[in-house]
């Protein structure tokens, strides 16, 4: 390189403008911190990195500033290096780690942007530096937004918005300074430099409330994050433990009734976790439920809300559901892996996709839990097992930290649709005659009350749709849920002991009971076990699933359209439900986390929005009160007034001692005859004892344009 | 625009991704777009000002402009074109302009700035304040032939004739000091009248106030007056005023600027005595 092109480069690198407020660099490296650690915390890099990062950044801040004015060109060239070795870093990462798709590119991006970050930091001599170094922290947080699936990153995310406005307001202000040409002043310093300081902080504070009120506004009706199939998905898995029963449930959380035991499960029940679910098993005896509590067993991203089907059972002794045709297909691939349909099932004719990326967070069965019916895996293992009702096992126990998607076609249905479906041979039309035996059939200890119950609730129903409304109402309303029912006797029907007896029962009892009832109508039906997907968390935009949205629910066959859910114990609308915006049930879900009732956040929000209503009210009256006292007032005070307004519309107000004359005066007006002679109409009007001529108050009125 | 831009991108990201904290992220970004626009209409719209200077200036010379605005209006700038006031923050204090153009200022345009207090959005206003203001301008350098004065002119228009023996009631300040020193005879100074001569200065304008022909003429009329006036001649300047033609006598150089301030391109009074000095927008 000549010395020419090499002082040219010298020059265009030379610091321009150095920025000399220490308050804008420190609030910007603290910004630029918070934002790192966001990242650091999402469980990218390592120890060296995060140190390097925490210590690094504030370090090149400081020396920034010190090296504001001085050639830094050699500084240039070595960062310049730094960078290059952490891109062919990240190229390696890429490369060595197998990152096959964009999804597992994130933690090396994530990494790479770090070490930028670091980098840019010993380069921040001027404003536009630091401003650049905020935004560069802005797209680290967002880095953080996109790994996260916590609640956690609202710390980071709070104290970043607030250093980042108060930066923004000290860039400004720099800005303005270098701006403007500086004054000379008049007053006490000191104390003028407190009240700014003190005006400052409101301002800071009223624009920060400016903020959070718009961005609350905005996030309330933003389109939901959603999930699109034109990227790939996140997929991890912890460790590979194989289940010793490969294609087999197995359940660790069940304790010594994990069906993979060797014993194939005691019952003893011993050893089961707080959050384990007696359903996620070979069989599920509805006398026994157990309470989940609420442990967090999994997130879920999806556009909307749905089942998570874990699996089904169709095969019902009176007591105990199992799966009769337990032969699971092995399926293998590598991610994505697409799915035969299900066996059981048919392809309707108009469905609707659904992307779920589920998070693990507790060691739990080996189903893959998803909407029916399951299109396409991206998961870990290159084995899955998939039932003919369409459930999916895998041949690895799913400990916490597994991510998998699925993605699902969910029957676009509604209500005429399905009242339609009638079926050429009746309701079981289109089923395998296997298929239809097992679904439609019940065990000896079904009662002719229950048959007849049947019959009777379904008198009115013409279709096989309106005999499962009709079902679900009489459900809903002759029968109560409750955890709290007494033990069921030995030999009875549980169907018959629910229905007749105690009337009282949870989901199991409640879907079975469905079942039972639409089976003695010729109806095929089916147990469906999975979440309900459980509470959207707005900030994160996933369904955070607890162990006690452990469901049963009910499955209908209907020709053509293939085994569509119904949930006899909640009232669910039959089409995919979608989420509306961004910010939906944030006001329940922050009155959760903040322990207090919906009903005060509404209070507070109201009373704010009552506060603003109060002051545009008291802005208002006051107006008002003003031209009442326009009105009601003598006509030299009425005068007055109006010279104020006129006054305020030149720049100048009216000090309190200033009379009529000397405002006039200030203002200018008293080089003109009209206004003279106006002034001195008033003053005889104020304090003479006979009234000016109405000819001389009109001259005057006109002056200030009105009566 | 940047923003704009990142929140487009972080809503594309989290439509695409799934990813909510990348929406509350879009979300602030449009409540600080939001606040950035609004925020600075307040003081804008708060603004009031008040501004005084010294009753004359000159083009080009510095002017100490006092600033008085209303509270809460510190983030705001402003200028006045007019008096050379460049951007200054609308704080109560003292700035220095230059004048840029002659005339008579009844009101200045004030330009006002504001995009506190976070800078993302700019909004301006233009407002009009009274502010009585002669600008005239700097005096040219020139040489002028003039016609000799006598050496002993006294004050006003008088010359010292002799001196006479002082008769009581004669005022003090005749007292002539030197004789009494040298004879010590109190006598006074004696005076006659004395017709200075006149220069009449006859300002030819053709052209709008402003244009470099015409403010040069002006600036070389004010330099003429100045020289004249110094002399100790009489000076009479004919001018042209929006009200009409006028002709009066100047007596100092500040009445020459103010008179010249309000100088612009129109007719002479009539009869322009011969001897009279013409000083032309159209010649150098």
């Amino acid at each position: 390189m000549s010395s020419g092109a090499l002082s040219r480069l010298r020059a265009v690198n030379a610091t321009k403008h150095p920025e000399d407020s220490v308050a804008f660099r420190a609030v910007v490296c603290a910004a630029v911190v918070v934002a790192a650690h966001a990242v650091l915390r999402e469980d990218v890099g390592g120890l060296a990195l995060a140190v390097a990062v925490v210590a690094g950044i504030p370090a090149g801040f400081v020396l920034s500033h010190r090296s504001r004015r001085r050639n830094r060109f050699g500084l240039k060239v070595l960062l310049a290096v730094g960078m290059l070795v952490a891109v062919a870093q990240f190229v390696v990462a890429l490369g060595g780690g197998g990152a096959s798709n964009l999804a597992q590119a994130q933690q090396p991006l994530a990494e790479l942007f770090l070490w930028v970050q670091l980098l840019h930091a010993f380069d921040v001599p001027s404003r536009r530096d630091l401003l650049f170094a905020l935004v560069s922290s802005l797209v680290l947080l967002s880095i953080a937004g996109v790994l996260s699936v916590s609640t956690a990153l609202a710390l980071n995310v709070g104290v970043w918005a607030v250093l980042a406005l108060v930066a923004i307001v000290l860039a400004h202000r720099s800005e303005l300074d270098e701006r403007s040409a500086p004054l000379a002043a008049t007053g006490t310093v000191a104390r003028r430099s407190v009240r700014r300081s003190l005006a400052a902080a409101g301002s800071v504070t009223g624009v920060l409330a400016v903020v959070l009120i718009a961005a609350g506004a905005v996030f309330a009706v933003a389109p939901p994050a959603g999930t699109a199939r034109t990227l790939s998905f996140p997929v991890e898995l912890p460790q590979v433990l194989r289940t010793p029963n490969p294609g087999g449930v197995a359940n660790p959380s069940l304790g010594d009734d994990d069906p993979a035991r060797p014993d194939g499960g005691t019952g003893t029940g011993a050893g089961r976790k707080s959050y384990g679910y007696f359903g996620f098993a070979d069989r599920l005896d509805v006398a026994t439920r157990g309470r989940p509590d609420d442990s967090l067993v999994m997130r879920v991203r999806a556009s909307a809300p749905g089942f998570w089907r874990g699996q089904t059972f169709d095969t019902w002794d009176g007591r105990i559901w199992t799966a009769s045709d337990d032969r699971p297909r092995l399926v293998r691939g590598r991610a994505p892996i697409t799915l035969p349909p299900p066996a059981d099932g048919v392809i309707a004719p108009d469905t609707v996709e659904l992307v779920q990326t589920v998070y693990v967070e507790r060691d739990g069965p080996n189903l893959l839990f998803a909407a029916a019916d399951p299109e396409q895996v991206w998961f870990g293992d290159s084995a899955l097992w998939q039932l003919p009702d369409g459930a999916l096992r895998t041949g690895v126990l799913l400990d916490r930290g597994a991510v998998y998607t699925v993605v699902s076609r969910r029957p676009r249905v509604d209500e005429s649709i399905l009242r339609a479906a009638l079926g050429a041979q009746g309701p079981a039309s289109g089923l395998a005659p296997a298929v239809r035996a097992r679904t439609l059939a019940l065990p000896r200890s079904t009662t002719t009350r229950v048959r007849a119950l049947a019959t009777a609730v379904t008198a009115d129903a013409p279709t096989t749709f309106d005999k499962v409304r009709a079902l679900e109402e009489w459900l809903r309303v002759n029968v109560r849920y409750s955890l709290d029912i007494p033990p069921l006797r030995s030999g009875v029907d549980a169907v018959d002991e629910f229905l007749f007896e105690s009337r009282a029962g949870y989901c199991e009892q409640i879907a079975s009971s469905m079942v039972v009832l639409l089976r003695s109508l010729g109806i095929p039906a089916r147990l469906a076990v999975g979440y309900v997907s459980g509470e959207r968390n707005p900030f994160t935009g996933l369904f955070e699933v607890r162990a006690s949205d452990a469901h049963a629910w009910t499955e209908v066959w209907f020709p053509g359209w293939g085994w569509i859910p119904f949930d006899p114990t909640a009232s669910v609308p039959l089409s995919p439900d979608t989420v509306g915006a961004a910010g939906e049930g944030l006001s329940s879900f922050l009155a959760e986390r903040l322990q207090v009732p919906t009903g005060a956040l509404v209070g507070v929000a109201a009373m704010l929005g009552a506060g603003v209503v109060g002051a545009s009210g008291w802005w208002f009256g006051r107006s008002v009160q003003r031209f009442w006292r326009r009105r009601r007032a003598p006509w030299p005070e009425r005068w007055l007034l109006r010279l104020e307004r006129v006054g305020r519309r030149r720049g100048r107000v009216r000090a309190p001692d200033e009379s009529a004359r000397s405002y006039a005066e200030a203002l200018g007006l008293l080089d003109d005859e009209r206004w003279r002679r106006a002034v001195s109409t008033v003053e005889t009007a104020a304090f003479a004892a006979e009234a000016p001529d109405e000819q001389a108050r009109a001259e005057a009125d006109a002056l200030v344009g009105g009566r | 625009m940047l923003v704009v831009a990142l929140g487009g991108a972080f809503l594309a990201i989290a439509r695409t991704s799934g990813a909510g904290w990348v929406l509350v992220l879009m979300a602030l970004l449009a409540g600080l777009l939001v606040a950035g626009i609004v925020a600075p209409v307040v003081p804008l719209a708060r603004l009031r000002l008040h501004a005084q200077t010294p009753p004359d200036a000159e083009v080009g010379r510095p002017l100490e402009i006092e600033l008085r605005p209303g509270a809460g209006t510190g983030s705001v700038l402003v200028r006045i074109p007019a008096l050379g006031l460049g951007w200054v923050r609308a704080r109560p204090g003292v700035a220095e302009g230059a004048p840029t153009c002659r005339g008579i200022v009844e009101q200045v345009l004030v330009d006002a700035w504001c995009a506190a207090p976070l800078g993302l959005v700019a909004w301006t206003r233009r407002l009009r304040i009274d502010m009585p203001e002669l600008v005239y301008v700097a005096p040219a350098a020139c040489v002028v032939d003039l016609p000799s004065l006598p050496e002993r002119l006294g004050r006003g228009d008088e010359v010292v004739r002799g001196v006479r023996r002082y008769e009581p009631g004669d005022p003090q300040r005749l007292v002539h000091w030197p004789s009494l020193a040298r004879t010590g005879v109190l006598s006074v100074r004696e005076f006659e009248a004395f017709d200075r001569p006149v220069l009449t200065v006859a300002v030819m304008l053709d052209g709008p106030a402003g244009a470099p022909e015409v403010e040069a003429a002006v600036s070389r009329a004010a330099g003429l007056v100045g020289v004249a006036l110094r002399a100790g001649l009489a000076v009479e300047l004919w001018t042209a005023e929006l009200a009409g033609p006028v002709r009066a006598p100047v007596r100092t150089a500040l009445d020459g600027g103010r008179r010249l301030a309000a100088a612009v391109a129109g007719p002479l009074p009539d009869g322009l005595p011969a001897g009279a000095l013409v000083v032309r927008s159209d010649e150098r």
